[in-house]
């Protein structure tokens, strides 16, 4: 792959909206040329050359490229808007509307990301080293759907409202997660190593939620079934391991709870406890 | 104005109620209402000439100076000018024809507008966009209701007319009787003059009104449910309350910041929406939230049919966007993302949360306003303007949704003009 790398100047006092930073828009272009794309100061319009030192090689193929952003970008939104193929890496932390309906490829962050990233992600992999805000892989407002597809992984821990209205796809966080898990969701996996706040899965129709660690609080219109060992979970795991490489670091062979609801809805939704 | 002058069938602008069958009495520049005003209205009419903004001023040196209108506006048009992305707040004191004009200042200097309701009724209006919204007016409310259900709201101590005019003794077309044929509910986390009047109280567990409101919509759904009790209260109480719901005539539920601002939030009222919707296979039944402001509700109206979105809109690109989590006033605060603010009738300094707050102070801030705020002692533009519904008129949208227009009972000040000509004079500059 060709690196293009792009290193902040200095931290914006505005938040800057970058969503030219994509491979589509690097690829074919010289270094000069990605210098002089656009990038949005609350009204006034500037250039990526203003707030970033770009380096690295030219990129013919939009598959073959791969951007590294380096320093703080927690003032940088939109980062990798709709990209479809490529890689993006940030070494550091990312600003709003990271992958925002991001359609394929891979992004990788090492450090934290803010609220309402990965909204309406579509497909492709996106790895976070750290934790995520609010609102990460929900729906916009007023927008039916949400995630509807691909795989992301969470290493630390996620806010509120992650999940919102998904509708296809895997979710898995290494450590806890907010409040409002996967409310009014549609379809979709979301697997959480650590604790869970309360009232996952308010809403949902259909979908699943599976915790290994503790649910602060489930809500009266989930109700218990049986505990049990579903075959599935572990085929769903083989298959994270050998067909991704998503090597999950949880012990999954044993006993769950299964819980279904919110009958207040469809019904049709399922969480299950890991009891070991 | 030396004369006595009588107006009959005056709209009072303090609450959403908008009560439009006030008599007031004008004599030497007093107001004095004569009858149907509750205390609160009274007390803004009696006192409209109170706290006001003497005169135009500015910042110099750190201290505020008295400068002439056209000074003040000049530097007003030239903060907005010059600012990257400024925000316009507020907008829920003041007529429908003022908040259009702060919709063209947004468009015009790539700004983000939004209103009060991002700090009350914001979750209603995100719930209505997801769920819609089966709505009455309160005169239907008055003719036909015979189950009227008050959530996390408490209207003898905030709507004082609420109950008289609208929703529990009043005689109407098909509710002859008044409040002998009404069946009151009331839910709240204590106990308030409203829930002493409701002939069913529900104390709940504060934070629980989700589960609360999802167990009744999952017994009325026919489903299941194993627990003694939710929220506090008893299941055969539940179950009283959800045989009450499916066998009204024409059922309401007014719900207010108990609701709303509670954990929970938006999804509470998704629930409500949701709720009100199923019982449709039984009866009848509509949702009205309780509008705070004299017209927070018409913010939301101007705000959507010029822009198409309620409130939190974003002009930075010259197209109208929408996300309430981003561009909501409190956010942009906290985040430090804009870098001046309009603050048109409202008082974000003494409201919001004090990050917020505190950002607020240290950026440019101009502040049209009629009353003195803790906004205006710390802004660096104050221009003064007339009091809507009193000194100038206008239009306002009731809570329900019902335009009403305001009277002009009195000139204002000398030198004083109604906020739609300052914001038209900001407009020009810019």
């Amino acid at each position: 792959m060709k690196k293009i790398i792009l290193t902040l100047k200095k931290e914006p006092a505005l938040p800057i909206e970058a969503e030219t930073i994509t491979p589509e828009n690097f690829a074919g272009r010289t270094l000069d040329e990605i210098k002089k794309l656009i990038v949005w100061r609350g009204k006034r319009k500037e250039e990526l050359g203003d707030y970033f030192k770009v380096e690295g090689e030219k990129s013919e193929e939009v598959s073959e490229t791969h951007i590294i952003l380096k320093g703080d970008l927690s003032k940088v939104k939109y980062i990798g808007k709709q990209m479809a193929t490529g890689k993006i890496t940030v070494k550091g932390n990312a600003g709003m509307h990271l992958a925002d309906e991001m359609r394929g490829g891979e992004i990788v962050v090492e450090g934290n990301v803010s609220d309402w990233s990965a909204t309406e992600f579509r497909n492709g992999i996106l790895r976070i080293k750290g934790n995520v805000g609010n609102m990460f892989a929900s729906a916009y407002p007023g927008n039916p759907r949400g995630m509807r597809g691909g795989i992301i992984v969470i290493e630390g821990k996620a806010g509120n409202s992650l999940a919102r209205k998904m509708r296809r796809g895997t979710i898995i966080v290494y450590d806890s997660v907010g409040d409002n898990l996967a409310a009014q969701m549609i379809a979709g996996t979301v697997i959480s190593l650590g604790n869970i706040g309360n009232r996952p899965g308010m809403l949902m129709k259909r979908g699943t939620i599976i915790c290994f660690g503790k649910i602060q609080e489930m809500l009266p219109t989930f109700i218990y079934d049986n505990t049990y060992s579903p075959l599935f979970i572990r085929y769903y795991f083989k298959e994270l391991r050998e067909k991704l490489n998503i090597r999950v670091p949880v012990k999954v062979e044993g006993l769950y709870e299964r819980y279904h609801g919110d009958v207040s809805e469809l019904g049709k939704g399922e969480i299950f406890i890991y009891k070991g | 104005m030396k004369m006595k002058q009588v107006f009959k069938d005056v709209v009072c602008s303090f609450c959403g109620c908008l009560c439009d069958n006030l008599e007031i009495e004008v004599e030497n520049g007093e107001i004095r209402p004569l009858s149907k005003a509750c205390t609160v209205s009274r007390s803004r009419f009696v006192n409209y000439n109170r706290d006001r903004v003497p005169y135009p001023m500015m910042k110099i040196n750190g201290k505020h100076e008295r400068v002439s209108l056209e000074e003040s506006i000049k530097k007003a048009a030239e903060i907005l000018r010059n600012a990257d992305r400024p925000l316009i707040y507020g907008l829920s004191s003041t007529t429908c024809e003022t908040q259009r004009k702060c919709v063209e200042i947004a468009e015009k200097t790539g700004g983000i507008i939004d209103q009060t309701a991002t700090v009350c009724h914001a979750p209603t209006v995100v719930a209505f966009q997801e769920t819609g919204e089966i709505h009455a007016t309160l005169g239907e409310i008055k003719n036909r209701s015979d189950l009227v259900i008050f959530w996390g709201c408490n209207p003898l101590q905030a709507h004082l007319n609420h109950f008289v005019r609208y929703s529990v003794f009043p005689k109407g077309m098909y509710t002859e009787k008044g409040r002998k044929e009404r069946y009151i509910v009331a839910v709240d986390v204590r106990e308030t003059r409203t829930t002493k009047l409701a002939d069913m109280f529900l104390k709940i567990t504060p934070g629980k009104d989700f589960e609360l409101l999802s167990v009744i919509r999952a017994l009325v759904n026919g489903a299941k449910i194993n627990a003694e009790e939710v929220a506090g209260v008893s299941m055969n109480k539940i179950k009283e309350l959800v045989e009450k719901m499916k066998n009204c005539r024409y059922g309401v539920i007014f719900f207010g910041l108990g609701l709303t601002m509670s954990r929970g939030k938006h999804y509470n009222i998704i629930a409500t929406l949701n709720l009100v919707r199923d019982l449709h296979k039984y009866t009848r039944f509509v949702v009205i939230p309780m509008r705070g402001h004299f017209n927070v509700k018409g913010a939301g109206m101007v705000l959507a049919w010029q822009t198409g979105y309620p409130y939190a809109v974003d002009f930075t690109r010259g197209y109208p966007r929408y996300n309430p989590g981003e561009y909501a006033a409190v956010n942009l605060l906290v985040n430090r993302e804009v870098d001046a603010a309009l603050i048109v009738a409202s008082d974000p300094v003494a409201t919001f949360p004090s990050p917020a707050a505190k950002y607020l102070t240290q950026i440019p801030t101009i502040v049209v306003d009629p009353k003195i705020s803790m906004t205006s002692l710390t802004a660096d533009v104050v221009i003064p303007c007339a009091l809507a519904g009193i000194e100038t008129e206008g239009t306002a949208y009731r809570m329900d949704g019902v335009p009403i227009r305001l009277k002009k009972l009195i000139e204002p000040k000398e030198g004083v003009l109604p906020d739609e000509e300052i914001m038209e004079k900001i407009l020009k500059r810019i």
